[in-house]
């Protein structure tokens, strides 16, 4: 009796998901076929296979590719840092001024990509305010986009800058969170801040951390708007990572079968990412 | 127990839910009044609609051309145009716009898939028309009107612009070529009566000009990793005798960009590299006038569009002081500048639903008197009597166009290739590494003729073997 029960209200909660299952599929599903179709055929015909030796002698690609784990893995890791910092820093502190502190580190993450694209693009200029300040500093002008050397560490801070405040409000919550009670037992055993952070923070913080990083690389895999401000790719490729790459091959080139080749490509580089860490590290941290 | 009770419980309160969906029952009365005056009030505002769709056909203009142009500082003065023509013959414009690569973009595609959205579009053909063209994406010019002859007035290269294989697929409408835009007042407190014609009168003015301290630099070279640096290039190895490849239009596409000539070409532009700012290679033609508007620089070669705002004291801190004049010639080569065209031109799609019409307005855009008019509203008239015109030359503010009608007529073509925007991104990476001194020019140049060819042999051009670049 109560089997059947329960059969019938898993039933009609299968019924209910239904439509948005299927919603959720053609939305998915749908625009994924219809790319691995444009990359695999052409005027009918198939072309996989021509892409497949296109894409082992393009240098651009590979160039693209290694420039995307470049800035993926920097921005990132900046961004972890920063955020869990900030988040230390303003943890447990209150009134006006902490608040305060806390609304204008989330500014940045509220902008949109192409807004802070602008705005850095000024401020890197050579008469911009990061140049100016560097000249106080008797620094000197520097070509922060315009020199293939710091291109791509001036894109990643601009990075780490718009989207530290994400991971520092995830961590936020997370160290809110926590309970109180591991730490004051170490405190009236004596141990010191580093200890409270390394043997009892940090371990507690795992799974926010590990779900922050996660949120945050699959997003660091899309970058596109910001780059293609500041520097269009260049100068001399110097930050071309596979977003801006395959913009360039579908939309100025016209070339979607390829385009859509490296779309599908940075698709898989974000799911294999997101299977490895998620059979390796969250379901051993959650 | 437990089960059976939370099993039976929505059936315990049946009672009570029945007796709150009484109370929420509407009265049937109330339900009537509530429907029909929905449906009245429905009614009431579909026969207004049709009311007024017929009182509108009845008022309508003659026709609405649909018109996809990029965004540029011209835009004005092309909508200026569609207003005219609306009021002389009551046609109307639904105008879409969009910045320059999606607009490329845009087009490309609706002409693809067979869109008859459009009646008229205004394109880059210097840039990208051949796509359009190859595959008779828009319309021949001659099959709308084959009595269409070209009014002698009109600057030839700017037809030659939407000409492939010797048909006309589309009409100029705004001249933009090359011009170099140069602080006049500074080159005579300099000591130069004029502005300089070849690269090494530049380099001397540059010398004596250019002040780091302040900082005030030369000549500009616009170097950003998109087309700037291989548009701006070009026009120096032009002038040196080289080029990009053996034939402008096919059917030879042999590379010629490692030839003496061009490498010479090169060299001659790399030679202004000291004097341009420290951030060439992020200088897009914006931040080059803003460079010269804000008293940073002397000049630099940029686009005839950018003339709008040299005497806008919102856009400049030195009105009045800008001046224009030709491109650079490169000593010992071909004796002459060679500007090169970005020439916007109208064309009309296969598929357009007006093309008569659009052709009309065409034809009257291109009229002495309307580009006289368009030209008096900011606009880069194409035309050989206007610019001329020593009526309208002696306004100050047209001080450019005399400089304007000489550079069109030189003007130069990008190679008439479809696959011309791909070859530049080839070479963009290799002449910025040459351009930042990464990379020594000559094996920039070989570099770059690597992967040019092999997108050649890829996508089946007819080339034979290049020389490569040598020292």
């Amino acid at each position: 009796m109560v089997a059947s029960r329960e059969k019938g209200s898993q039933r009609t909660g299968i019924l209910l998901l239904l439509p948005a299952g299927i919603l959720i599929s053609a939305l998915m599903v749908y625009p994924v076929g219809h790319m691995v179709g444009m990359a695999a055929l052409q005027d009918g015909k198939f072309a996989a296979s021509r892409w497949g030796i296109l894409l082992y002698r393009d240098g651009v690609f590979w160039k693209a590719l290694w420039n995307t784990l470049i800035f993926v893995v920097t921005s990132v890791t900046g961004e972890m840092i920063a955020g869990l910092l900030f988040a230390l820093l303003l943890w447990e502190r209150q009134g006006a001024l902490a608040n305060t502190i806390r609304g204008i580190i989330l500014l940045p993450s509220m902008l949109s990509p192409a807004v802070v694209g602008i705005v850095w693009l000024l401020l890197f200029y050579p008469f911009g305010l990061v140049n100016w300040g560097a000249t106080l500093l008797g620094i000197g002008r520097l070509q922060y986009l315009a020199d293939s050397r710091l291109a791509m560490a001036s894109i990643v801070f601009v990075d780490i800058w718009q989207w530290t405040p994400f991971v520092f409000i995830f961590i936020l919550a997370g160290l809110t969170g926590m309970p109180v009670e591991p730490r004051e037992a170490a405190r009236v055993d004596g141990a010191s801040a580093w200890q409270l952070f390394w043997h009892i923070t940090l371990p507690l913080l795992r799974p926010t951390l590990a779900v922050a990083l996660m949120f945050r690389v699959i997003d660091a895999f899309r970058a596109f708007d910001k780059i293609l401000i500041m520097t269009n790719g260049g100068p001399a490729e110097a930050t071309t990572i596979l977003s801006i790459y395959l913009y360039k091959v579908s939309f100025h080139y016209q070339n979607w079968g390829y385009g859509a080749l490296l779309a599908l490509i940075l698709i898989a580089v974000t799911l294999v990412f997101q299977w490895t860490y998620d059979t390796f590290v969250i379901r051993k941290v959650a | 127990m437990r089960d059976r009770k939370e099993g039976k419980h929505p059936k315990s309160v049946a009672p009570g839910v029945r007796a709150a969906e009484g109370e929420m029952r509407i009265p049937r009365r109330r339900f009537i009044q509530t429907v029909g005056g929905a449906a009245a009030g429905i009614g009431v505002s579909a026969s207004w609609s049709a009311l007024r769709a017929v009182a509108y056909a009845a008022t309508a203009p003659a026709k609405e051309l649909s018109a996809a142009i990029s965004l540029g500082p011209w835009n004005a003065s092309v909508e200026y145009l569609f207003k005219k023509y609306g009021e002389a013959t009551g046609t109307t414009f639904k105008t879409t716009k969009a910045p320059y690569m999606e607009h490329y973009r845009r087009m490309v595609q609706a002409m693809q898939r067979q869109d008859t959205s459009y009646d008229f579009m205004i394109i880059d053909p210097a840039m990208y028309g051949t796509i359009f063209f190859k595959h008779k994406l828009v319309t021949p010019i001659r099959e709308i009107d084959p009595a269409w002859r070209p009014d002698p007035n009109l600057i030839e290269p700017h037809i030659r612009v939407g000409t492939y294989e010797g048909t006309v697929y589309a009409l100029p409408i705004v001249g933009n070529t090359q011009l170099i835009f140069y602080r006049s007042d500074v080159t005579r407190a300099a000591g130069f009566a004029a502005p300089p014609k070849t690269i090494n009168e530049m380099i001397e003015v540059n010398k004596k000009i250019t002040d780091p301290s302040k900082p005030f630099y030369g000549c500009i070279l616009p170097a950003k990793a998109n087309y700037d640096i291989v548009y701006t290039s070009l026009a120096y190895v032009k002038s040196a005798g080289g080029d990009i490849f053996a034939t402008e239009s096919g059917p030879d596409w042999t590379i010629r960009f490692t030839s003496p000539e061009s490498v010479k070409g090169f060299k001659a532009w790399l030679s202004l590299r000291p004097w341009s700012p420290p951030d060439s290679a992020n200088v897009h033609w914006a931040e080059l006038m803003n460079y010269i508007l804000t008293d940073r620089a002397w000049g630099g070669l940029t686009v005839a569009a950018q003339v709008f705002q040299i005497d806008d004291p919102q856009f400049s801190k030195v009105p009045g002081k800008i001046d224009v004049t030709m491109p650079l010639m490169v000593d010992g080569g071909i004796g002459k500048p060679a500007p090169i065209l970005g020439t916007w031109s109208m064309a009309i799609p296969q598929r357009a639903p007006n093309k008569a019409e659009a052709l009309a307005f065409m034809k009257w855009a291109l009229t002495a008197e309307r580009q006289r008019e368009f030209a008096a509203q900011g606009g880069i008239a194409v035309r050989r009597d206007v610019l001329a015109d020593p009526t309208l030359a002696k306004d100050p503010k047209n001080r450019w166009f005399a400089a304007e009608l000489e550079s069109s007529a030189l003007g130069q073509l990008r190679p008439q290739m479809e696959h011309w925007i791909e070859v530049q991104d080839r070479m963009v990476p290799y002449l910025q590494k040459a351009f930042t001194n990464e990379m020594p020019l000559v094996a920039a140049l070989n570099g770059a003729a690597q992967e040019v060819k092999e997108l050649l042999d890829r996508y089946g051009y007819k080339n034979g073997p290049y020389i490569p670049a040598k020292e």
